[in-house]
């Protein structure tokens, strides 16, 4: 309960005759979170939580901070990152892509379709990719966004179909794929660069560059926001929600396209938990399930918070059975300090 | 008209308040009070701090500096829930409403009627029925209907129902009129009347200057955040009240400019045999170049519905619309776009805006709506962009700021600015003024009528009819759906208007 004494009241109404309001100088720790607040948007608490991560285990493992560790880490998660990149699309137009870990298990399956029917393995590349656009957005898009089906139901529905297709024209069986582009894509380097974090670097800045400096991105914001009123400023709501899945679509079979790399293999089954997990890291990095806001800056932070933990978990021997529940715990913290964060942004 | 039966102690007091959003400081050594039988009523200029005032009374905010005291007592409420239970229902400016319920669900939400746990549908109807005949003159709306499926001056009267069915001493209405039209706000201001005989407080906001002279036993007006003045009943008129918010004589707005006399009879528009609900023979009219339409109806006549179809939102298989000599029927809203049309929805938080995104964004909306993967002219947009904030005083200023955080009546000079921003030429307008403070509004007017001098046109809906005969060339009557007449604005009463869209004089 707060009580002001009556003078002070008075002198400010005698004060505040007729000029505007002005910004009053402040330094409080109030005022520097939100300027950082203002800095890093809605993943502050990722953020902290990252840096939290960070500083433990460079404090307990020495092996944690060293060039091959951290290397290791991104090279690992490429295809999480390029995964939470595509889903990072949908959620900000309020969908979810559950099958897009199936489309991963889909392109494997595809090129290795492809390179058995003699195909150039560039080319192949090229088809897998271009057909996981299509598939995003022939199927998964047309679902949600012109026959207005509910994107949990479209979504799971198509990635029981995805996985079912792939145990049919494989038996069941991981195939190998190989050839020279896929494992230069696995294990080669660009300029010093491993393939994996390059084509990451990449998804992120193409992906950046959509959804902040082209009107594409503007409309994905604004179907995620408010979806009549996107319709009535004439944006086409059902282009934006299929390019949306299509882009999820094309980010999934990238992500298998580095596994088959990486791997050497089809496996009719890669992909089955990442996009709940690239889902929590999107979310992590203060995109709301709701849509209409955040970020790729945030899913980067969200993505590194998982895979940080995932090293961390590693590195300091947690048992097997006990790492779920490590990484479950600390999630769902992140998760708590994001919404604890964020409370302040919105009315009511 | 029943006096104020004022007692003396306040019941709601405010004293020396302070809010502050994120170090912005919105509200500055405001006192304010409300005492038991009387009406006090709250004027300012937009985004001048009134709604934000009145949330720290209802318990949504709570004040960064200075004490409120309920019945002498200082406490501190910490959501609406705490502020009913001490007396205070509040009408908030942008309604609290749930699309997906019920009227009668709505009106007794929180308090549903129960046995054992189980709703009792009866009573809960029976309840809902008699707080909504107190306002709804028409009998329009049926307790069990979905309150999504209601027009925007309905859904107000079910949140003024739902305020007075919680029985509350001190009642807090924040722009309760700004989509009624006239036969239902001289209801809301016999309830008040009668509330205030009662010995019930009220605290009323409008920027209807007639709501406040009509009603005010006082007027405290607001100017950036602090107290500009404070009037008593026999000194409200709306000059001194207009002179107060701004601090000035109220601009006029911008200079009035007319179309070329050899443009005018060139036609922008022409609608034929479109067809709208209740309507037998359809709607036929055309705007010619340069000229402001406006479309004057009592709720349900089918003017807001006319400019929905006219835009495209609802398909319509008979008819033709010909815009710029086009038969743009078949054509979708973003084709329409393209040729010129522009359309503001009556409900900017649902239809308008995205609330989670910037001034900026929502000014730009339409302009960005092609969805291309090059670069935008950030630039050159940026710039039109603080143009049009300057035109409408836009406030705050700064571009980044998020529309949540907008005053209402902010809000809606931004969905008015999308469409200054996207080159229209034909304005479909439903009621664009809502919220909007006096001055706001007349450069509002100014400005359609400058965009439509360059050779477009306007068609214009308003709940405030006196509005529509002053900012408009031709004024259409309609009745349930019907065209019934077309009057001159410049020799026409407002009386007349509404006699006509009553059905009461017979349609000439
Ligand atoms: N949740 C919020 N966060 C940040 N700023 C806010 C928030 N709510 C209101 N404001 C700011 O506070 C100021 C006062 O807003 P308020 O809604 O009280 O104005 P108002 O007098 O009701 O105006 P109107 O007539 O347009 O409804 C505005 O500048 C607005 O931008
Ligand atoms: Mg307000």
């Amino acid at each position: 309960m707060t009580t002001s004494k009556p003078a002070e009241v008075g002198e400010e109404i005698a004060s505040a005759a007729d000029a505007s309001p002005a910004p009053r100088p402040r330094g409080s720790v109030g005022e520097l979170l939100r300027k950082l607040h203002g800095l890093v948007g809605g993943f502050l608490g990722a953020a902290i939580v990252l840096v939290l991560l960070v500083v433990l285990l460079t404090s307990t493992e020495s092996s944690f901070l060293t060039f091959g560790n951290l290397k290791n880490v991104l090279i690992t998660n490429s295809p999480l990152f390029v995964v939470a990149v595509g889903m990072t699309f949908v959620m900000i137009s309020s969908g979810f892509d559950l099958s897009i870990g199936a489309m991963m298990a889909v392109s494997e399956v595809l090129l290795w379709e492809f390179l058995q029917l003699g195909v150039p393995s560039v080319v192949a590349i090229a088809l897998v990719l271009l057909a996981g656009f299509l598939i995003g957005a022939l199927v998964n898009g047309a679902l949600v966004g012109v026959f207005g089906v509910n994107f949990f139901v479209a979504t799971l529905g198509s990635m029981t179909l995805f996985y079912g297709i792939v145990d049919v024209v494989t038996n069941g069986t991981t195939e190998i794929v190989s050839s020279h582009t896929l494992s230069s894509i696995g294990y080669g380097d660009i300029l010093g660069v491993p393939v994996p974090i390059a084509i990451v670097l990449v998804a992120l800045l193409g992906g950046g560059f959509v959804l902040r400096w082209t009107s594409f991105g503007r409309t994905v914001y604004a179907v995620g926001g408010n979806r009549e009123a996107a319709r009535l400023a004439g944006i086409s709501t059902r282009w934006v929600v299929m390019s949306v899945y299509g882009i999820a679509g094309l980010c999934g079979a990238l992500a298998g396209v580095i596994d088959a790399g990486r791997l050497g293999a089809a496996s009719p089954t890669d992909g089955s938990s990442i996009a709940l997990i690239s889902g929590a890291a999107v979310l992590l990095g203060g995109t709301s399930l709701f849509g209409g806001v955040g970020g790729l800056a945030g899913t980067i932070v969200g993505v590194l918070v998982i895979a940080v933990l995932g090293n961390g978990v590693n590195l300091l021997g947690v048992s097997n059975y006990w790492q779920g529940v490590v990484t479950g715990g600390v999630l769902i913290g992140a998760i708590l300090l994001a919404r604890y964060q964020g409370r302040g942004q919105h009315v009511h | 008209m029943t006096g104020p039966v004022h007692s003396g102690e306040p019941v709601v007091q405010l004293d020396g308040i302070d809010k502050e959003f994120a170090g912005v400081r919105v509200l500055q050594g405001v006192d304010f009070d409300l005492c038991a039988g009387e009406v006090h009523a709250l004027v300012g200029a937009n985004g001048s701090g009134k709604s934000t005032l009145m949330q720290i009374v209802y318990g949504v905010h709570s004040p960064t500096r200075g004490t409120l005291s309920i019945n002498g007592e200082q406490l501190r409420l910490r959501h609406p829930k705490d502020a009913l239970r001490r007396g205070i229902a509040a009408v908030p400016q942008e309604l609290p409403l749930v699309a997906s319920l019920s009227v009668a669900e709505n009106i007794c939400f929180g308090d549903l009627p129960c046995r054992a746990g189980i709703v009792r549908w009866r009573d809960l109807d029976r309840r809902a029925d008699a707080a909504l005949s107190q306002v709804d003159v028409e009998g329009a709306i049926h307790p069990r209907q979905l309150v999504g499926s209601l027009g925007l001056a309905s859904q107000q009267l079910v949140s003024i129902a739902r305020a007075l069915a919680q029985g509350a001493r001190v009642l807090i209405l924040d722009e309760p009129t700004s989509s009624l039209g006239p036969e239902a706000v001289a209801r809301l201001h016999e309830v008040i009347d009668r509330l205030r005989s009662e010995g019930r407080a009220v605290a009323f906001i409008s920027q209807r200057l007639d709501d406040i002279v009509a009603l005010a036993d006082r007027v405290t007006v607001l100017r950036d955040g602090r107290v500009a003045g404070r009037l008593l009943r026999e000194d409200v008129t709306p000059e001194a009240v207009a002179y107060l918010m701004a601090g000035a004589v109220g601009a006029t707005g911008p200079e009035r400019v007319d179309a070329k006399a050899d443009d005018r009879n060139m036609e922008v528009l022409s609608v034929e045999g479109l067809p709208l609900p209740g309507s037998v023979s359809g709607v036929t009219l055309s705007v010619h170049c340069g000229e402001v339409l406006g479309l004057a109806g009592l709720a349900g006549s089918g003017t807001s519905e006319l400019l929905r179809v006219l835009y495209g939102t609802v398909r319509h298989h008979k008819g033709a619309v010909r815009l710029f000599q086009h038969d743009v029927a078949k054509w979708p809203i973003r084709r329409r776009i393209g040729a010129g049309m522009g359309y503001l929805s009556g409900n900017r938080q649902a239809e308008g805006l995205v609330l989670g995104q910037t001034i900026e964004f929502n000014l730009t909306l339409a302009l960005n709506r092609r969805g291309r993967l090059w670069p935008l002219p950030r630039r050159r947009q940026a710039r039109r962009v603080a143009e049009v904030m300057e035109q409408l005083n836009i406030r705050p200023r700064d571009p980044k700021t998020l529309a949540v955080a907008l005053s209402g009546g902010n809000q809606q000079k931004v969905v008015v600015g999308r469409w200054l921003l996207a080159g229209t030429r034909l304005w479909l307008l439903d009621d664009p003024t809502r919220g909007v403070d006096v001055h706001a509004r007349a450069e509002i007017h100014g400005l359609i009528r400058q965009h439509v001098a360059q050779g477009g046109g306007a068609l214009v809906t308003s709940s405030d009819i006196h509005e529509l005969l002053e900012s408009c060339d031709r004024l259409l009557v309609f009745s349930r759906g019907q065209l019934v007449a077309q009057v001159d604005p410049a020799v026409t009463g407002e009386d007349e208007v509404l006699a006509l869209a009553g059905g009461l004089i017979p349609a000439a």
